[in-house]
């Protein structure tokens, strides 16, 4: 395990500040329930990190409120996210998906960066997120912000094609007490309960726990996967220490044991087991709005033999921010971020010791009103990364060649947006992201990479927003372009032109897209709720690998991302009734998979037919307080083979939930 | 019980509901080819129920907050029927009182010169035509807040906030009046408001 020295020093400088800023404290922070009551839509940050309303962000963003989860019928987050435009989920297995933003998608998807209350939650060791670990039932919450293109310039790594940051009700003003027990096909039970308690009307805790059994879809004689179980437990808390003060802390743990892909595309059998702890301070000043975060997450990964594997992962944080209104046209963000990630495995393992990263960041985002339908919003962010390693190495590469090893990285994000009238909204947005390689892909002792360099993101996109009063509805248009420069390769690497080890992870060329979305979403007086959508987004790679077969790599971006999205949906509320489907339709594309999960590995590769998948759910609520619901995914169809992984089967739910 | 993230909810009438209809296929598609063309639609000159609604939210975010019950006059310019008529139309939009937080926010209409120094209300709505030197000094020297459906008369300092929910909510504080009043709100949602 790797500690930081600089850690305890910095989380007090950090304390301090804030704690002696927050003398002269009023009313209150961000509160996400009171904001959008005032200003009837939903209300975000991840734009630029100030409460803005939804429909003046300078991005491209998508919510999706706890009623539209609840509707969705989902029992998980890929599944919910799955009906936004221009996401691609690709699932492997039960317990196993990859959720892709605009094309890019691939294996342990690194590129999408996932936040709980603005919190990392995917694993450095791979940059990914195994999305069953996530500590946090679907009922506790409010929404999830779905932000497309890059925004590292305000959370830094991987949010390169960009970013979902799902927001939990507030344990200090939102009351949430919840229970819920699933059954259905693929033996499923599944079961969930949140309660929320609050002292004195200045203290709050919210507890949930949950967790799920079932069998693993169909799979080939020649595979034995576990069936997937995953169980999690989490506490957040909150109390107004003085008017405008507020203290929190949390914790949470999950366990879960799935099938799911590794880098090389494999399927592995995974035991995960993870933990975080975190504590927060806000305070709001006549300074501005001050943000203090620290937390600590860590993930244990076992994967029994023959690929056997057992690796431990860490990651420290400390965040700092101040918010704060300048004048009447100009509001400014500052921030500091420290962290420190690294992966450790035994001696035997496959990294051989410890690799690890220290990260300092400092950040700016400046928003300027320059007329009531005019604002421009600059944010840039700098990373000074340094790299460290223990243990051995077979890759050619010293560990002080590791130890030597740092890089500054910037990123911007820059938007305009134009009300044309009070209807018609207009954004112009330019941005850098950035994909830092996985510690997998630095330490792995025979071909990690320590001279790897992060992928860059350019975006350059023209977005139109139209309220349509006779319809009660919006029509959003993208128009956007990306690059991708200093694409991070495959374990299955190239010929290394130093000739170390023979083949590395390398940095293999470029690659663009173009692309186009066309959504509209709407309601009548009378509760009944429509949307429908079209994506285009077109790939094409400059990649310095030599198109082989049997292929040599799984990066193919080109051929890996799916052309053509269509997305439709319609629900209706009537008394007692809720009536709710909606369906997708996505063009076909080229995956890979690994015919063992021990390297060498030959690849195989796999194309994923074109295919429609349609979902239903009919709620009936009992009582005020008890709601039976009937629930179908992928009822048109009961196997689809959505990925290289696993065929996707049909699944039919019977769900009975009481809130309180 | 669900979630009740909102400290602020009308305990009486709440804003006129939308008449239920259906659309047909076709003439949705008409009204949609019309809304794509045509420009946003007039709003009402001054405070709507729905504006109202608003308003009862935006205590919420008040620096000092209001905390116990309070009563709210809804001034107008004594001697002008359409103004009196307006004010009363907005008090009737309060119905039995708005829920802020604990406490129950009552409105009533009162002739600008009977305001007095502002003691026994908690805010003034100025209504039509009663922005202005009169309503200000009252909540200069009570410290209380003035809100207003009319956005010039706050842009001339005539009163601190100006209220709009038609289509989009649009808050809008005048910084001056604000600081003359020693208003102050969440610095959150000074984020969201047009300020000058």
């Amino acid at each position: 395990m790797t500690r930081s020295p600089r850690l305890r020093t910095s989380l007090l400088a950090g304390a301090s500040i804030v704690v002696l800023s927050a003398v002269a404290a009023r009313a209150q922070s961000v509160d996400y329930g009171a904001l959008e009551q005032v200003f009837g839509e939903p209300v975000t940050t991840s734009a630029t990190g100030s409460p803005q309303k939804v429909s003046e962000a300078p991005v491209t963003m998508e919510i999706i409120t706890q009623d539209d989860i609840r509707r969705s019928g989902a029992d998980n987050i890929p599944d919910v996210l799955q009906f936004v435009l221009g996401i691609d989920v690709r699932r492997s297995a039960f317990g196993s998906a990859d959720v892709g933003i605009r094309g890019y998608n691939q294996n342990t998807n690194p590129r999408v960066l996932v936040l709980v209350d603005g919190r990392q939650i995917y694993a450095d060791e791979y940059n990914a997120v195994v999305w069953p670990t996530i500590p946090v039932e679907l009922s506790e919450i409010r929404q999830i912000e779905v932000v497309k293109g890059p925004n590292s310039a305000l959370f830094g790594f991987n949010a390169a094609s960009g970013v979902i940051n799902i927001i939990t009700y507030d344990p200090l003003t939102d009351s949430v007490n919840r229970l819920s027990a699933q059954t259905g096909t693929q033996n499923l039970a599944e079961g969930s309960a949140v309660t929320t308690v609050h002292a004195y009307d200045s203290a709050g805790l919210r507890v949930s726990a949950g967790g799920f059994l079932a069998h693993e879809f169909d799979h080939p004689a020649t595979e034995s996967p576990p069936n997937p179980e995953s169980g999690q437990v989490s506490a957040d808390g909150k109390v107004r220490v003085a008017p405008g003060v507020e203290f929190g802390l949390s914790a949470s743990k999950a366990d879960s044991q799935i099938f799911n892909e590794v880098p090389t595309s494999a399927l592995t059998d995974q035991s995960l087991r993870t933990n975080s702890v975190g504590a927060r301070l806000s305070a709001d000043t006549r300074y501005g709005l001050l943000n203090l975060d620290v937390y600590r997450n860590e993930l244990d990964l076992t994967v029994p033999p023959p690929a056997a594997a057992e690796t431990a992962s860490y990651l420290y944080v400390v965040q700092a921010n101040d918010l704060v209104k300048l004048s009447a046209d100009q509001t400014v963000r500052v921030g500091f971020e420290y962290r420190n990630a690294s992966l450790d495995t035994p001696t035997s393992g496959y990294i051989g010791g410890t690799v690890g990263y220290n990260v300092i960041a400092g950040s700016l985002m400046w928003n300027w009103a320059i007329s009531p339908s005019l604002s421009l919003t600059n944010a840039i962010r700098l990373d000074d990364v340094s790299l460290y390693k223990t243990g051995i190495q077979f890759n050619g590469f010293t560990l002080a060649d590791y130890d030597n090893r740092s890089y500054l990285a910037e990123s911007f994000n820059s938007g305009l947006v134009y009300k044309l009238t009070d209807i018609d909204t207009l954004r112009l947005i330019a941005s850098r992201g950035l994909q830092t390689p996985s510690l997998f892909y630095l330490g792995f002792v025979y071909n990690g990479n320590p001279d790897l360099n992060p992928t860059i993101v350019g975006n350059y996109e023209l977005g139109y927003d139209r309220e349509i009063a006779a319809l009660l509805s919006t029509i959003r248009m993208s128009l956007f372009y990306q690059t991708e420069d200093d694409v991070i390769g495959s374990l299955y690497g190239e010929p290394d032109p130093m000739v170390r080890s023979g083949f590395l992870v390398n940095n293999i060329g470029s690659s663009h897209e173009v692309g186009i979305e066309i959504g509209i979403k709407g309601h009548s007086p009378s509760g009944f709720r429509w949307d429908a959508g079209y994506a285009f987004t077109s790939v094409t790679d400059n990649l310095t690998l030599a198109p082989t077969q049997p292929p040599t790599s799984n990066i193919d971006f080109q051929h890996g991302t799916p052309e053509h999205m269509l997305k439709f949906g319609g629900g209706y509320s009537v008394g007692k009734w809720e009536f709710d489907a909606a369906g997708r339709w996505q063009s076909s594309w080229v995956d890979y998979r690994a015919q063992s999960d021990i390297l060498p590995l030959p690849l195989a590769l796999v194309r994923v037919p074109d295919y429609v998948s349609l979902n239903a759910r009919v709620g009936y609520k009992v009582t005020e307080q008890l709601t039976f619901s009937v629930s179908a995914a992928q009822f048109n169809q009961s196997s689809l083979v959505t990925s290289a992984g696993l065929p996707t089967e049909r699944r039919v739910m019977v769900k009975i939930s009481e809130q309180f | 019980m669900r979630p009740c993230p909102s400290s602020t909810r009308p305990v009486a009438r709440g804003p006129a509901s939308s008449p239920r209809t259906r659309i047909p296929p076709v003439a949705a598609a008409g009204a949609l080819a019309l809304a794509l063309l045509s420009p946003s639609s007039a709003r009402a000159a001054t405070l709507s129920p729905k504006d109202v609604q608003v308003l009862g939210k935006v205590f919420a975010f008040l620096d000092p907050a209001v905390a116990t019950d309070g009563l709210i006059a809804v001034a107008y310019v004594g001697g002008d029927e359409a103004s009196r008529a307006d004010a009363e139309a907005i008090a009737g939009y309060f119905g039995d009182g708005l829920r802020v937080g604990g406490a129950t926010l009552r409105a009533k209409p009162v002739d600008v010169a009977s305001l007095g120094d502002g003691s026994g209300f908690v805010a003034i709505v100025a209504a039509k035509g009663a922005s202005g030197k009169a309503v200000m000094a009252v909540a200069t020297s009570h410290k209380i807040l003035c809100a207003s459906g009319e956005l010039d008369q706050v842009e001339a300092a005539r009163c601190i906030m100006a209220i709009r929910s038609d289509p989009k909510v649009e808050i809008s504080v005048n910084r001056g009046a604000a600081s003359a009043a020693d208003i102050g709100f969440a610095a959150a949602f000074r984020m969201m408001i047009r300020e000058f």
